[in-house]
């Protein structure tokens, strides 16, 4: 009886060791990423997909909705408790790479088990890097796009834009789409004054947010003011987009889906949206200005910590998630969750839907890859700038003020920030 | 004799052990996770601290930034909007409360589904009543706006208006006089019946029982929902966060909405620890006020 009981137990206890070391065999890497926590949808097939291959590793993920996400990130990495892969907004990447962070990728990237770099679209990989190190793999990379309108332009006799278009091609649009009045009015164009979206009628006019080290803020100079005055000129001069008053409480794509405006501006996920909707759209670049055609290329960047314990584990699953025409890769185009981060064309044919608008997404995405694209001037503290020129532009945009006027009350503003950012 | 003495004091001993027994959860979860925090935090204040690096001693430079240096300006504005938002809100909120509360006192057939809707919106989601609103303020579609129209009235564009957006986010803090409101009707029915007999006796017609027995039997009510309003008011956050963002131009910027964006997006938290303080210290003044006025105009029955 003693015996059996001794031979239970000692069962019962290899048993359990067993089960112990089994667990301990496998890796966890603690992913960290914006989005539904109740619903992670594709990220739950790439993690199933990942552990499937890899047996050893376990993914625990961390979903929070954009809004919190880099609250938390920040809370998390503060109370030294860092994911060891991450999503991070290119708006904060130099905040973390400045603050040590993210891991230096060039090791692994260059080493046995890397990647190629240059099979990404060079400038999607651009917000991933700081000064000449690469600190992440690009997520959700795309530029800012033009969408219009084909029934609306149709209806009124229009042709469709070419690449080649320009801004007075766009006003002339602008102003044959407008009609009615009040409530019933409907709109040739939007007026962007988002902080990314302004860029492009920015740069397009000769002008620049910051000066070649980005440590000094040139929105008050005549080319980049002229071109924000523009775009307040379409709605209190030109009459012809409208205005936060008009628009409040829906968004310009809102208004894009009800046939009440021709052209609008965004990114991939504006093309996703607007597809839900009834109305035959495409996509085209923004229209060339006095000094050039240019528009945004942003791009997200998922990185490893820098005080990760399981770094080749993280490295492995990164690796998965976003080497250039991965599985991963494939999976988020063929979910249509982000566009593809290269021309392959198998990525691009998984991403874009034949059958469905914006027909010319891959092609108009080349033509502003192919010499287009800028990216975005990064820098440290681009929060804190941002809130701060906002409100000048919001004051431009309500027309209480020049663009001139407002950008050079902004000015010792906007640099005062940005001193005590780089002190 | 001496028994009973020793008696009783071991029994207080004993009931002063039960009483730190149960008290110790909360005792312990106050000093770990709120005076630890609230040490830190004070300590934070004083340095130039990012979260993510290693905080750095800089005395009172943060308190001055705020009062007279770099950022004054948004600091000045943001106790503004606050201040003119607390002092707008709160009687509304406590009239409003109050009037309601009397009209739900009164013994009607299904009073208790008016109770039950009056109170609704209080403990409907802070996100959700703000997208709700949204639509209510919107100046073409929104239900504000058709109403006023109904009697010629060309309604404002609320929230996109630097000029309405404040007053519009004091209106909607309205819709949450629920939670007043339900305090006050535990008041009321608390009141002592005889009281309202005897007023009738000596001949005190309604609106005199009202003003001299309803409100004085109800200041302890008043008293704890003004003071409560005054400090949640103070802390408003999520009606701005999420319908205006603090715009349009800071029209709506909130204190711990601009205490919010400090600390975790543009990694200030040695400023943003400042800022808690200030709030604290003028929550503590005004609440410490209310307290030492209370005395002038709140009847305790088991006082005096």
């Amino acid at each position: 009886m003693r015996m059996r009981f001794v031979s239970v137990l000692a069962l019962v206890l290899v048993l359990s060791f067993a089960v112990v070391g089994a667990g301990s065999a496998q890796t966890v890497v603690r992913y960290a990423f914006w989005g539904n926590p109740s619903v992670l949808g594709v990220e739950e097939d790439i993690i199933k997909a990942f552990e499937a291959e890899n047996p050893d590793i376990k993914i625990e993920p961390i979903a929070t909705p954009y809004g919190d996400h880099h609250t938390k990130l920040l809370t998390m990495v503060a109370g030294g408790d860092a994911p060891d892969v991450m999503r991070v907004d290119s708006y904060f990447f130099q905040d973390f790479v400045e603050r040590n962070v993210l891991l230096n990728l060039d090791p692994l990237a260059e080493g046995p088990d890397g990647i190629d770099v240059k099979e990404y679209y060079p400038i999607a990989v651009a917000d991933s890097i700081y000064e000449g190190r690469l600190y992440g793999l690009p997520w959700g990379s795309a530029p800012y796009y033009v969408f219009y309108n084909k029934d609306m332009l149709s209806s009124a006799g229009l042709e469709f834009p070419s690449t080649s278009w320009t801004q007075e091609d766009l006003l002339l649009y602008g102003q044959k789409l407008t009609k009615g009045s009040g409530m019933n009015k409907t709109y040739g164009v939007q007026a962007d004054f988002g902080y990314v979206g302004i860029l492009p009628w920015i740069w397009n006019n000769g002008g620049r947010l910051f000066n070649d080290e980005r440590n000094e803020f040139r929105l008050h100079e005549k080319a980049a003011a002229e071109a924000i005055q523009w775009q307040a000129d379409l709605i209190h001069k030109y009459e012809i987009a409208p205005s936060t008053v008009d628009m409040q409480g829906f968004t310009a794509n809102d208004w894009f889906l009800t046939n009440r405006i021709g052209f609008v501006y965004g990114m991939a996920d504006s093309a996703l949206y607007l597809r839900q909707g009834d109305v035959d759209f495409d996509v085209t670049i923004h229209p060339a200005g006095k000094a050039g055609q240019w528009t945004v290329w942003k791009a997200n960047t998922v990185g490893i910590s820098a005080t990760t314990q399981v770094r080749e584990a993280a490295w492995r699953f990164l690796k998965f998630l976003l080497e250039p025409g991965g599985k991963g890769e494939a999976m988020y185009t063929g979910s249509q969750r982000v566009p593809p981060n290269t021309p392959l064309a198998e990525m691009w044919d998984l991403y874009a839907d034949p059958s469905m608008p914006p027909a010319s997404l891959n092609e108009i995405t080349n033509v502003i890859g192919d010499g287009h694209a800028k990216e975005l001037p990064l820098r440290k503290g681009w929060n804190d700038i941002e809130r701060k020129v906002v409100e000048y532009l919001q004051i431009i945009q309500l027309g209480e003020m020049t663009a001139l006027e407002a950008l050079q009350m902004a000015k010792p503003e906007v640099d005062a920030i940005i001193r005590r950012l780089d002190r | 004799m001496a028994f009973h003495k020793s008696n009783r004091n071991s029994l207080a001993r004993q009931e002063e052990r039960l009483f730190y027994l149960f008290i110790s959860p909360w005792l312990l979860g106050f000093l770990v996770l709120t005076c630890l925090s609230m040490a830190a935090s004070l300590y934070w204040s004083f340095t130039e601290y990012d979260m993510l690096t290693s905080p750095k001693w800089i005395g009172l430079e943060n308190y001055q930034s705020a009062f007279s240096g770099f950022d004054s300006r948004l600091f000045w504005q943001a106790l503004k909007v606050t201040l003119i938002y607390t002092f707008s809100s709160v009687p509304l909120q406590l009239v409003g409360g109050f009037l309601v509360a009397i009209l739900m006192n009164q013994q009607i057939k299904g009073i208790n589904v008016f109770r039950t809707i009056y109170y609704l919106p209080s403990i409907t989601a802070g996100v959700a009543t703000a997208m709700l609103w949204l639509f209510i303020f919107n100046p073409q579609f929104g239900i504000l706006n058709w109403l006023l129209a109904q009697v010629g009235i060309e309604g404002p564009a609320w929230l996109a208006s630097r000029k309405w957006a404040l007053p519009a986010l004091i209106m909607m803090s309205m819709w949450g006089f629920g939670g007043p409101m339900v305090i006050y009707l535990a008041g009321l029915q608390g009141i002592p019946q005889h009281l309202y007999e005897a007023a009738k006796i000596d001949g005190a017609n309604a609106f005199k029982q009202f003003l001299y027995v309803t409100i004085p039997q109800m200041t302890p009510i008043i008293f704890f929902n003004l003071v409560m309003s005054i400090i949640g008011t103070f802390q408003v956050f999520t009606s701005a966060f999420v319908m205006t963002a603090g715009g349009p131009v800071n029209a709506t910027l909130f204190y711990v909405l601009y205490l919010y964006r400090e600390a975790f997006q543009s990694f200030r938290m040695g400023y943003a620890s400042a800022l808690a303080w200030v709030l604290f210290i003028i929550i503590m003044i005004f609440t410490g006020i209310q307290v030492k006025l209370s005395g002038k105009w709140v009847y305790y029955e088991g006082i005096r």
